[in-house]
């Protein structure tokens, strides 16, 4: 036996205190065990307008009879958030003083860089590594609810594991999380589990080969193999279409988006992206194109939603709700602003604005730009140890 | 006089394409030394452009192309990114030919296949979407593919439980119909192992239909 020497001892202890710590590190999805990074489920959903997002959902006051049509009867004040009353009339009373916008001032006033920087934190995805951080049980950690990528087509490489995954349809998604029922011709869900390990394993050298074009086939098997490793979760169909006014399972508008974002969240995924197309609005110079868009396509969905997810379910998780697109709409034409606001909503955001935009729609110099928004992300999921850096928007926390 | 004008004009270009360096077009390696099919490349000619001992499909083993600079001496290929020869060339089948395909590989379509076009991401007519696979859509294709094992397998040897060599037999057999291409050893080892690993089910049909459905979840069915 060797002699107990000082140099031993510290040795044992940094082992002993790198075993507790890799506990609690994010990421990692494949071992199949829970990692709490936050103090409870929690999920990020983005409501992503794709063109740009006109700064009347985030800041009103700026135009108040001057411009996009604002006036005192159209808005709604939420602890000095002014938000349009087509969106305020989505969001529960019991939540309205959870409601933050925060600046962006990225600079940047053409869609595809906006699309593609919006989503990225340095050469790695955004979404995937806060998905990452959260930790959590969940077997898809993130998702595209009703497409197959982020804003821009971008398809991103996975963070520690965890892929963005896509979720078309609801019928297929539950069956996958709560398996499909018992019949002598239908899979069972232990032996498809090793199936399709199986098939990931018979796929190894095609997989290998192709590494790129069939990126989607390897983090799918990956994913899928977790999913039917993980306990079953009891979900309803009718349930979901009922509560959204649905008729079918397809995930092809947006109040199923929404509903698909809420399975998803139920079922541990850290974050979820929800897109709808036809926000580049050019010459919408009284706000009306756009006031009808939300009232008619956003509002629907995203009501029940929140309803559902942040106001009913604030004791047992927390959802994070953040609505946002390329960039602010431009005066006087509702062109390109090289900046925006996104609304974030949740039970750990404060009612204040780092984001308030001018009459012109110009944003404070010392406005932080993209690093800032997932940072305040990351504070408002309340991870401990958020890989973007400290908040900078403190007043919103 | 006009013939032997003609014939010199033919002389001069026979002569003129004999001294072309051909392989400098085709880039065949035997350059220099001895003509088609005696040329011979020993690895040490240090103008082919190759690396003695690499492996010839990966890049930076052979000389990939000559620069095209254009306005301001740029170089507009140079940009490419160098890939393995045969690399990224598959890609994932569209929804819509998954009917066909399972018809050709297991003789019929599972009835399911129809409803399930929205798990696939399918796409509206007259629009196009490059297709991915994703946790959702490949758990669908082994749901779907399994019933529609289930239904063909019927011969009497699949009422038997796999064995040490039927498995492996009847793995490779599976997997030369459905991915039309003879499976290496470790694929059908991948096959048998889960196969014969699934002890818990007591019905060896649907042992065989495991292994069946495995193998049209694989890559080599799912992709093309």
């Amino acid at each position: 036996m060797k002699p107990f020497s000082r140099r031993g001892f510290l040795k044992a202890m940094a082992v002993g205190a790198g075993a507790v710590v890799g506990t609690r590190i994010p990421g990692s999805s494949l071992i199949g065990v829970a990692r709490a990074a936050t103090p409870e489920p929690t999920s990020v959903v983005c409501v992503y307008l794709d063109g740009g997002i006109n700064a009347i959902f985030t800041g009103a006051d700026a135009f108040m009879n001057t411009a996009f049509g604002v006036t005192a009867n159209n808005a709604t004040n939420m602890g000095g958030v002014f938000v349009d009353n087509a969106l305020a009339n989505a969001i529960p009373q019991g939540i309205r003083n959870r409601v933050a916008s925060v600046g962006i001032r990225h600079g940047i006033s053409d869609h595809g860089n906006a699309q593609r920087s919006l989503f990225m934190s340095g050469n790695a995805s955004a979404p995937l590594m806060l998905a990452d951080s959260i930790g959590g049980s969940g077997a898809i950690k993130a998702a595209v609810v009703g497409g197959n990528s982020l804003p821009n087509g971008a398809r991103p490489a996975p963070v520690n594991g965890v892929s963005l995954q896509p979720i078309t349809d609801m019928r297929a998604t539950i069956e996958a999380i709560a398996g499909a029922q018992s019949a002598p011709n239908i899979a069972d869900r232990g032996g498809a589990a090793k199936g399709v390990a199986a098939a990931q394993a018979m796929s190894t050298s095609v997989l290998a080969k192709h590494k790129a074009s069939l990126s989607s086939v390897d983090q799918g098997l990956t994913a899928a193999v977790a999913t039917l490793n993980k306990p079953v979760q009891p979900f309803n169909v009718a349930d979901f279409n009922q509560a959204y006014g649905l008729n079918g399972t397809n995930v092809n508008n947006f109040a199923a988006r929404m509903a698909a974002a809420e399975l998803m969240v139920r079922s541990g995924t850290n974050f979820v992206i929800a897109q709808d197309g036809g926000w580049d609005t050019h010459g919408d110079t009284n706000g009306n194109n756009v006031r009808n868009m939300v009232t008619q396509r956003i509002a629907p969905g995203l009501r029940t939603f929140l309803t559902r997810m942040v106001e009913g379910a604030a004791s047992e998780r927390n959802v994070v709700v953040a609505i946002f697109g390329d960039f602010h709409r431009s005066l006087p034409g509702s062109d390109h602003q090289a900046n925006l606001s996104a609304l974030v909503i949740g039970k750990a955001l404060k009612n204040a604005t780092s984001g308030k935009t001018d009459a012109r729609v110009g944003l404070a110099a010392n406005t932080p730009g993209i690093a800032g928004f997932w940072q305040l992300l990351g504070a408002a999921s309340r991870v401990d140890q958020s890989p973007f850096g400290a908040n900078p928007h403190t007043t919103l926390v | 006089m006009r013939a032997l004008i003609a014939t010199t004009i033919v002389s001069l270009l026979v002569a003129a394409c004999a001294f072309e360096d051909t392989d400098s077009l085709t880039g065949r390696r035997g350059r220099g030394g001895a003509d088609g099919d005696n040329a011979v490349d020993d690895g040490t000619n240090p103008d082919d452009g190759t690396t003695p001992g690499a492996d010839p499909t990966q890049p930076g083993t052979c000389k990939e192309g000559i620069p095209h600079p254009g306005f301001a001496n740029v170089d507009f290929v140079g940009d490419r990114k160098p890939g393995a020869i045969g690399g990224d060339r598959r890609r994932v089948k569209p929804y819509s030919a998954l009917r066909s395909e399972f018809q050709r590989a297991l003789g019929n379509v599972p009835a399911g296949l129809a409803a399930s076009a929205a798990a696939y991401g399918d796409v509206p007519a007259r629009w196009y979407q490059e297709p991915t696979a994703g946790a959702v859509s490949l758990y669908t294709t082994y749901t779907l593919a399994f019933t529609a094992c289930f239904e063909t397998i019927t011969a009497p040897s699949f009422g038997q439980a796999p064995t040490a060599e039927s498995a492996p037999t009847e793995c490779a057999k599976l997997q030369r119909k459905v991915w039309q291409r003879s499976p290496t050893p470790d694929e059908t080892k991948a096959c048998a192992d889960f196969t014969l690993g699934l002890a818990d089910e007591p019905v060896a049909r649907r042992r065989w239909a495991h292994a069946c459905a495995s193998v049209m979840t694989s890559a080599g069915f799912t992709t093309y």
